[in-house]
């Protein structure tokens, strides 16, 4: 088995071959070449390598990956990318293929972690000698009946009582509020702004992770965004109590399944809990339009998620070794302690 | 170069120990003794002994004895290359 290995750099001269592959697997926005190509743009180091198995004009395996530590190599892997690049035309992963790619990267090459995969879109491998089969986190996902009120009477009293109390506590404090979304390719840089200015005066800003205006998260958000948008799938959620913006989200909405990718909120305001009534909102009106079946979050699940739905899957990461040595050498150094 | 020498290199490259492999006779320990050497570093030489003299290794013929020392290992080749 013959893999095909160029620079990252050389990407944009593949994304026919990378988008018609991704089709095959589900056609996730997270795996297209309007994310992928921001992805690296912002995160690549210049050690990653496109690896392609198959003829290079349609391929059957392709992948972007970089080397991790002495020997060890893994899907290439931004944390802000909810998946690993790493696709197929077949859903099962093909062990050795994995196993003759690692013998054909440079170096001793000893071991290929295929990181962060969804069972929707790759069969997730049995652990044996030379393969490791991780989870990695359980997310959450809401599959929608037609109809709003369908979904709400099965959520718990609790959660209905809860968004019933907010609702009446905004009444009672003459707070008004507004739902606008943002799709448009030019409202996107004022979307990273805004999201910017809310993140950073959180918990977030404290630890110095926030998305801040100008960084490389929010020049990759914005270019992703502003990609997507000119097919209509980019969606920005923005939420007002009066005149002053208190939540937002920035999703991809593709065949009807909305895909959460980050959410912000203003975390000085007491009682209420303004990200989950603008999303109550925008299901309500979503479904009602017709716009919307699917809600997917990508994140480790919290107890807020079980309140809004019972559905979740176990994303996973699969570690290929070269050969099966290293479940003995981790015995044999075991002894050692 | 003899198969001890070769060991040597391939400890050296495996392990990125630099001129600490020169020092390494017979009887120093390699298990617990360089700190390098963890279960993937395991992994990598015995796969790099393997690619390097041609040989096949099979899961039951390593145990934790043959990385006990230098001179085990280069006992371990010996007898693989004997074969």
């Amino acid at each position: 088995m013959m893999w095909k290995l160029y620079p990252a750099s050389e990407f944009p001269n593949f994304q026919d071959q990378w988008q018609s592959l991704n089709k095959d697997r589900g056609n996730s926005p997270l795996l297209d070449v309007k994310f992928i190509l921001p992805l690296m743009d912002k995160f690549s180091s210049g050690s990653e390598k496109i690896v392609l198995l198959g003829d290079p004009e349609k391929p059957e395996i392709m992948a972007v990956i970089a080397p991790t530590a002495k020997g060890v190599w893994a899907s290439f892997q931004p944390s802000n990318a909810p998946l690993g690049l790493w696709l197929s035309r077949k859903k099962a992963l093909d062990i050795p293929a994995v196993k003759s790619l690692i013998k054909q990267l440079p170096g001793m090459a000893i071991a290929l972690g295929i990181t962060q995969q969804d069972p929707l879109f790759m069969t997730r491998p049995d652990t044996e000698k030379s393969v490791a089969s991780l989870d990695y986190i359980t997310t959450a996902h809401i599959d929608f009946p037609e109809k709003f009120d369908d979904y709400w009477a099965l959520r718990s009293k609790n959660l209905r009582h809860n968004m019933k109390r907010q609702r009446n506590f905004l009444t009672k404090n003459h707070i008004e509020t507004r739902l606008e979304i943002y799709s448009r390719g030019e409202q996107m840089k004022q979307a990273m702004m805004d999201y910017g200015k809310i993140e950073s005066s959180g918990w977030k800003g404290q630890i110095e992770s926030a998305v801040t205006q100008g960084d490389r998260q929010s020049q990759f958000y914005e270019q992703m965004l502003s990609a997507f948008s000119n097919s209509g799938e980019s969606l920005v959620l923005r939420y007002y109590y009066n005149e002053n913006l208190v939540a937002t989200d920035l999703c991809l909405l593709r065949d009807k399944i909305l895909y959460i990718l980050k959410t912000t909120y203003d975390e000085t305001i007491k009682g209420t809990s303004p990200a989950h009534i603008m999303r109550f909102e925008y299901y309500q009106t979503a479904l009602a339009s017709k716009l919307l079946k699917r809600v997917e979050f990508y994140g480790p699940l919290k107890d807020w998620h079980k309140k809004w739905t019972n559905e979740a899957r176990v994303i996973f990461h699969s570690n290929i070794y070269r050969n099966n040595f290293i479940a003995l050498a981790h015995k044999i150094t075991k002894l050692i302690g | 170069m003899t198969v001890i020498e070769d060991v040597r290199e391939i400890l050296k490259t495996t392990l990125q120990i630099g001129e600490r492999a020169d020092d390494i006779e017979a009887d120093t320990p390699l298990l617990g003794n360089i700190p390098e050497l963890d279960s993937m570093a395991v992994a990598m030489l015995i796969t790099a002994i393997e690619e390097h003299f041609d040989i096949f290794v099979d899961d039951d013929d390593i145990s934790a004895e043959t990385f006990e020392t230098f001179g085990s290992l280069c006992e371990f080749v010996e007898e693989k290359l004997a074969e």
